[in-house]
């Protein structure tokens, strides 16, 4: 791992409701600066996929700013931003200015159409400033969630594609073959639905503890099943913020979470 | 909506959420956003799920800046039993944001004008501060009004060097307490102060007159 300059250099962000995303800092001097967002490899592997961004000085407010735009996809996951003084210097990590996330809150308003394409800058738990990015051919938006002592029922809608009269939705039993299928009610608009999963759609046999269920809907039968999470706002991680109660009977539990990728899953205890 | 602050009893936060119940069964797109992290976490935690408000109150852990947080609501709500400086209200009205507060001792009537630019309520009073939280819900351009006029005002506090003055001045008396000496007199806080601005001056002067009288009282 390369050693970084320990720069007090605070790079300002803000993200407008088109995902395009203005990065601005405050730099002595250039010569053909740029900008490099590399996609974190997983663990063991070497970084591969990189994007450079030209910075250019705005003579507004004497600042560098670099813009990345909407048609720009990145690959889904983790990107960390550096300063490239100049070609061929040593990179320096980004440090966190302002981050201008407003745009962002009421995204889940909106429809997407295919690929649904996600970027939200937040703040590594090291203080770095970082992208984390979702791509995807279509995707299901989660909102509310009711949970009583007999039914987990998810609100939600669909991104990128429409439900068919024979959509289903899909729990599949991490590490296994299970999947357990669910009729959703469906809205007249073909995206809006809600689903309901009682007692019986989530034993496991031999017992449930420390198992999970990710969350599909297929939008037809044999169609590809698209993961249900939530994206469309401005929370970066909300595994421990987005909590909910179990849904608790005969000793099982089963509670609905995030994903530290905030896609929607059930807990069995 | 957003309120910001050590999750500790004294803050109230019980109090906020179970306000907000009356606001979410009014108008359940609007969320009510807690920042701050401490020991009262699990007892918001339980206490969310018993009121069934989980798709509208968030714990969202802490987060530094927070202007960038204020910047994403259009009311900020603190509803602390006792308050010796406000430093968060002032800081979301510098936001543009209208605070709904309830009025304790001794920071928010000190920066809060009732009905101008935010809104008092008495301690402890959920009903009257969900009434008040509601009228400005379902008023936008009140709301508006009011956050443009928490804006204006905020201007009269200087921001950090005035409550960091105050807070050296608590720290030293607090000091001379435990250490039997002789806490500083107002007189060295007026000189301290000067030069800086009447009303900045006057906030400080205040919330420190306020805290030296409660510390010599033995509550702090």
């Amino acid at each position: 791992m390369s050693k970084h300059h320990d720069t007090p250099l605070r790079t300002d962000c803000a993200i407008d409701k088109d995902g395009r995303i203005t990065f601005r800092l405050p730099l002595a001097s250039a010569a053909r600066p740029q900008l490099l967002l590399a996609l974190r490899p997983k663990k063991g592997r070497a970084e591969t996929t990189r994007h450079h961004l030209e910075l250019e000085p705005d003579p507004a407010d004497g600042k560098w700013h670099a813009v990345l735009e909407p048609l720009q996809a990145l690959d889904e996951g983790r990107w960390d931003l550096y300063l490239l003084p100049e070609p061929g210097a040593e990179r320096q990590r980004l440090r966190p200015g302002l981050r201008d996330l407003r745009a962002l809150v009421d995204g889940h308003l909106r429809d997407r159409p295919s690929p649904v394409a996600v970027r939200i800058p937040y703040v590594t738990k090291d203080g770095f400033l970082a992208l984390r990015a979702w791509l995807r051919t279509a995707h299901v938006e989660a909102r509310t969630l009711d949970v009583t002592d007999r039914a987990i029922t998810v609100e939600a809608r669909l991104h990128g594609a429409r439900l068919h009269e024979d959509a289903t939705v899909r729990l599949r039993l991490r590490g296994s073959d299970t999947v357990r299928s669910l009729r959703p009610r469906i809205d007249e608009d073909g995206r809006g639905f809600s689903f309901t999963a009682g007692q019986k759609d989530l034993t496991v046999d031999g017992g449930g503890a420390g198992r999970f269920w990710d969350a599909f809907v297929r939008p037809t039968a044999d169609a590809r099943p698209i993961r249900i999470g939530r994206l469309l706002d401005d929370v970066a991680d909300r595994k421990h913020v987005y909590v909910y109660p179990a849904m608790t009977s005969d000793g099982t539990a089963a509670r609905p979470y995030y994903t530290v990728d905030n896609d929607l899953a059930i807990e069995m205890t | 909506m957003i309120a910001a602050g050590r999750l500790v009893r004294v803050k109230r936060y019980d109090l906020l959420i179970e306000a907000f119940a009356q606001v979410a069964a009014a108008f359940p797109d609007w969320q009510l956003r807690i920042y701050g992290k401490g020991e009262e976490q699990p007892r918001l935690r339980q206490l969310i799920e018993r009121l069934g408000l989980w798709n509208n109150v968030f714990l969202m852990g802490a987060a530094t800046p927070m202007e960038a947080e204020w910047a994403k609501a259009s009311i900020a709500a603190a509803t602390s039993d006792f308050e010796p400086f406000g430093m968060t209200i002032v800081e979301a009205m510098r936001c543009g944001l209208p605070v709904v507060s309830t009025d304790c001792p001794y920071g928010p009537a000190e920066i809060i004008k009732d009905g101008a630019d935010g809104r008092l309520v008495p301690v402890g009073d959920r009903d009257a501060l969900a009434s008040a939280l509601l009228e400005l819900v379902g008023d936008d351009e009140r709301r508006r009004r009011m956050g443009r006029t928490a804006l204006e005002n905020a201007h009269r506090f200087a921001p950090v060097p005035v409550v960091a003055q105050a807070e050296r001045i608590i720290d030293q008396a607090m000091t001379a307490k435990n250490t039997g000496r002789r806490a500083p007199g107002h007189h060295r806080t007026d000189s301290q102060l000067a030069g800086r601005g009447h009303a900045a001056r006057d906030l400080a002067h205040t919330a420190a007159a306020g805290a030296l009288r409660a510390i010599r009282k033995g509550q702090r």
